[in-house]
């Protein structure tokens, strides 16, 4: 079985957003949900100050905290790892979010009328990507954030995982922040990626085991100019 | 005669086997091939039910009498032996699908020299590609085209699985001078709702005799003039996908045809809600309703027919509530009522718009709210009151303290009151109430590790226990007046169900270990459960820790005792009760609950020094906001008036030399507030202070609908503790059994009791 991780290289991000715009678009995701989002924050202080940029998908921990509080089990985890949240059961407690210490979770606070860039209107949503009507394995559980009072979040976009795609803001970035793949597996891109940087996790010492990766060792500059290969779509295993 | 007879048979049967002669080979329904090897059994061709056949042809659309080609691909199967393939017409095996039968005529067939619709390779390789030239039939019309997979053995079916072949559009649009048609409005796969408006051009060279619209394969209309457009009504159709076609004729029978999809959206009708919440909250209220009005319109009983038993003018002063109402008590009736008319209105309202409409919001980027609010924060205040009520009626019993005996029913129904009021909150506080039948559905699966499970179980554990423990010291009561008041007596009897002159004893021995039940829960659930809520989760600083289980626990005790002091004060004020609800009583629950708040402000201390020394940063800023920060407002008042409150409840009767009531009421209803407050000071300022400390601090204002929604739920217990005093007997009234020599001598202790608790008039 794979344990899907991801692993994202600080020091390649330029801060784009182009992963948050990727998320919102393949996720359909509504106003003021931000699935993906793009921390941008200073390092140091003046005049030896950098700027950095870090990414925060949910961080679909081993021992995720909001799996066990769950009252109705619409948090879980599945065997590959994902941690997904079923809207068809969730009865919106919102306790999941509460324990997260991550703040990935995004309530439906209401109807999704809106989403960041354009109105919808009355008419509801114009475009619901069709693939978050499948049930995998038998759960709704893709796409999330379109009906009210339900609880929503990253999903490392199971639906494109269902058809061998990487995540979407894997796939997207144009500088190869992101590395996806199974963790169990010491040669997949993303353990590589690991074995390879110094790295840490957010908040490791609440043992949730996070499965994102945060590389923060800077690269040697020749390496950066080197063009990469991001046209790549395909989840190699 | 008899060569007659067998010539008449041979006639019969020659057209009869000729015309089935083509069923007996293997050529069902195609025409030979050269290469025909029938008699090898089934194991020489290939095993067509795995094989997949597609076809292909470079366009659909053919003019009469022109050509097509039509290549057929077969793959999977196993690969070595013979295959036949077979191009046919139609899908019945009978000499009527070979494609000449229906006008086509084959130009080539895959061997390149044949014209045979049948083509069989020797060795079939796992793949293989087929082509097939054909000339297309002289009418105008529809004509389809299957490719079939044979296999071998003589008499056996064909098969294929491409059941759905190709369907050749043959003349119409192919042929110079048709119209040409086009759907300018709406666009192929457009979203459209309400009434939209079709519109066509049509472009020909010969006048246009009529044009077609269609929607879904049915007709709707047709018209023979200019403009092409029709309004067609969506709202008629589902939802979904739909298909428009127009198609137009010219005069000399020569047509065209366009065909479109669009998404049919309209927005869903506003359906009412109308699931089992507001089934059951609707007939809750009506229920309730019809029951108060009975009450109210219940003409006053008439004088009790001789016989009859008759109160005493004690008892008639302890069932004040129930024999008579005055106009204040219409008016506080009259305005629950509204009330609670308001609060399922704003209820209604909310779950309309969602919970938008409160203040709360996501915690983090970009809303910066708190995921919880007022709702969580009423929750554990009107618990706490709920195992304060309770604690102090089984400890009445448990622990015999008999001077308080008249305040016990009270706190029994105050605690089943507020523990509904508490279940109600946490409802109102779901996204999705409808479904919190899911807790029970998948109650295994998570209450190994959902603090929420755990409470959802001793909540109505505890909601059980009390209100049986309430249920059975009432019987008792309830038989005393049946016969005494006969207007409740309807309601009495079927209470009284199984009631028995002696069950008295018995139904002591098990409220008493009730009571011992509920006093070990109390410690579980308000000392644990509930704020195991909180002190779990590592992810809110300033909650997580150990002393979460007795700081709960000392709160809930106090704001308890602080609502039992506030109630008995009012009913012995608005009752003239004041011989039966002695002094005694408010000065041994005052000090109870001057020490316990006492006890709060140090457990206030400890967590306060702990959050400032040596904290991580998180619980440093909390703790900040609450001492010098935005909510130190809020803080010090709190510990500002509960010192006071026990300064003054531990100088009043000692260093006040006259006790006064209302002091103590003023001063515990100052502790309620107090801790509604400070239970506010829990739970938001550790949502606001994200642990993640790249988060911006969040904000939170309650809106008008939480304020509504909370003050609703005290003034629904409001109402539900008035009806209960108007239909039963808010202090005990039964007079002990005059004589003790009548009773068993294993009853002595409790008349003793008895005799003790019921005053003398």
């Amino acid at each position: 079985m794979v344990r899907y991780g991801m692993a994202i290289d600080m020091s390649r991000c330029m801060g784009c957003r182009a992963c948050v715009e990727a998320c919102k678009v393949e996720n359909n995701t509504p106003m003021g949900v931000f699935w993906m989002w793009l921390f941008r924050f200073e390092e140091g202080t003046y005049p030896n100050s950098k700027l950095r940029y870090m990414a925060r998908p949910c961080q679909h921990c081993d021992n995720a905290p909001c799996v066990k509080v769950c009252p109705v089990g619409a948090r879980f985890k599945r065997d590959d790892g994902l941690v997904l949240t079923d809207a068809d059961r969730c009865i919106g407690c919102r306790y999941c979010e509460v324990s997260c210490p991550f703040g990935v979770n995004y309530f439906n606070w209401k109807e999704p009328s809106k989403n960041q860039y354009f109105d919808w209107g009355s008419k509801g949503l114009p475009y619901r990507n069709p693939d978050h009507d499948i049930k995998y394995e038998g759960r709704l559980v893709s796409g999330g954030n379109h009906f009210a009072g339900v609880m929503g979040k990253c999903t490392f976009c199971v639906h494109r995982l269902a058809k061998g795609l990487k995540p979407a803001c894997v796939a997207n970035c144009p500088v190869g922040v992101f590395t996806f793949g199974d963790l169990d597996d010491p040669n997949s891109e993303v353990s590589k990626a690991i074995a390879e940087k110094d790295h840490f996790r957010l908040e490791e010492e609440l043992g949730t085991n996070p499965k994102v990766f945060y590389l923060g060792a800077p690269l040697d500059p020749k390496e950066l100019r080197k063009p990469f290969d991001y046209y790549k779509e395909e989840l190699t295993l | 005669m008899r060569r007659s007879r067998i010539l008449l048979v041979l006639a019969l049967l020659v057209p009869i086997i000729l015309a089935a002669a083509p069923l007996t080979n293997a050529r069902l329904g195609g025409e030979g091939s050269g290469i025909r090897q029938y008699d090898c059994g089934s194991s020489c061709h290939v095993t067509p039910s795995t094989a997949v056949v597609t076809m292909s042809a470079p366009s659909l659309t053919v003019e009469k009498g022109g050509s097509v080609t039509v290549t057929v691909s077969v793959s999977g199967g196993n690969s070595g032996p013979i295959l036949g393939v077979m191009l046919v017409a139609s899908l019945s095996p009978d000499p009527t699908s070979l494609p000449s039968a229906a006008g086509w005529t084959i130009t080539a067939d895959p061997s390149g020299s044949g014209t045979n619709n049948y083509y069989e390779i020797s060795s079939y390789a796992g793949l293989v590609s087929l082509q097939w030239s054909l000339t297309a039939p002289l009418t105008d019309g529809n004509y389809p085209l299957f490719a079939r997979v044979h296999h071998g053995g003589g008499g056996e079916a064909q098969f294929a699985n491409n059941e759905a072949g190709l369907s050749f559009l043959v003349g119409t649009g192919g042929i110079s001078g048709a119209p040409v048609v086009d759907i300018i409005s709406p666009s192929d796969w457009e979203y459209v709702e309400d009434v939209i408006t079709v519109s066509a051009s049509i472009q020909s060279s010969t006048p246009i005799a009529y044009a077609l619209l269609q929607i879904d394969g049915v007709v709707v209309d047709n018209k023979s003039q200019e403009p092409f457009q029709w309004d067609v009504n969506t709202t008629e159709y589902a939802n979904g996908e739909l298909s428009l076609n127009v198609t137009a004729y010219d005069t000399n029978g020569s047509f065209g045809h366009k065909e479109i999809t669009v998404n049919v959206n309209n927005p869903e009708a506003e359906k009412a809600v109308l699931n089992w919440v507001w089934m059951a909250v609707g007939g809750v209220a009506i229920i309730l309703g019809i029951v108060a009005v009975a009450l109210f319109m219940r003409k006053k009983p008439k004088e009790e027919g001789v016989g009859e038993p008759k109160l005493s003018s004690t008892e008639r002063e302890l069932l004040a509530p129930l024999l008579n109402t005055k106009l204040p008590g219409y008016a506080l009736f009259a305005l629950s009522m509204a009330g609670m008319v308001y609060f399922i209105y704003t209820w209604y309202s909310l779950i309309i718009s969602g919970h938008v409409a409160t203040g709360m919001r996501d915690y983090g980027v970009p809303l910066s709210g708190t995921p919880w609010g007022i709702y969580i924060v009423s929750f554990i205040w009107l618990v706490g009151i709920a195992h304060g009520g309770i604690i102090i009626s089984a400890s009445i019993r448990v622990m015999k303290f008999e001077k308080y005996r008249p305040v016990a029913r009270m706190a029994e129904v105050l605690t089943c009151v507020m523990l509904l009021m508490a279940g109600l909150t946490i409802l109102m506080d779901l996204g999705k109430p409808d479904r919190i039948d899911n807790v029970l559905r998948y109650y295994w699966s998570q209450i190994g590790t959902s603090p929420f499970a755990w409470d959802l179980t001793v909540i109505l554990l505890y909601t059980t226990l009390s209100v049986t423990y309430l249920y059975l010291l009432m019987r008792d009561d309830l038989a005393y007046l049946k016969d005494r008041l006969p207007k409740f007596k309807w309601i009495y009897s079927i209470l009284l169900f199984g009631y028995r002159e002696d069950e008295k004893k018995k139904i002591d021995q098990i409220s008493w270990w009730i009571a011992l039940t509920l006093l070990v829960l109390v410690a579980l659930l308000s000392g644990g459960v509930i704020p195991w809520i909180f002190s779990l989760i590592a992810a809110q600083a300033g909650w997580f820790g150990a002393i979460q289980g007795p700081y709960y626990l000392i709160a809930a005790l106090s704001s308890g005792i602080a609502s039992v002091i506030v109630i008995a004060s009012i009913m012995r004020t608005v009752f003239k009760w004041e011989k039966y609800i002695k002094l005694e009583v408010f000065t041994g629950l005052g000090r109870v609950l001057g020490i316990l708040v006492l006890i709060y402000l140090w457990f206030v201390k400890h967590e306060q020094l702990t959050m400032q020394f040596a904290a991580p940063t998180v619980e440093h800023a909390i703790s900040n906001a609450l001492l010098t920060g935005e909510y130190a407002v809020f803080f010090w008042p709190i510990v500002a008036s509960l010192l006071f409150a026990f300064a003054y409840l531990e100088m009043a009767g000692t260093v006040f030399k006259k006790y006064s009531i209302l002091g103590t009421t003023i001063t515990a209803t100052i502790i309620l507030v107090a801790f509604w407050v400070k239970r506010f000071l829990i739970v938001i300022p550790s949502l606001r202070y994200p642990r993640l400390e790249l988060y911006p601090v969040g904000t939170y204002t309650p809106t008008l609908v939480e304020y509504s929604m909370v003050s609703g739920t005290i003034v629904i217990a409001a109402f539900l503790f008035l009806l209960f005093m108007k239909v039963f007997p808010i202090m005990d009234v039964k007079e002990p059994v005059t004589s003790p020599a009548e009773a068993t001598a294993g009853d002595r202790d409790q008349m003793e009791s008895d005799a003790q608790r019921t005053p003398n008039p």
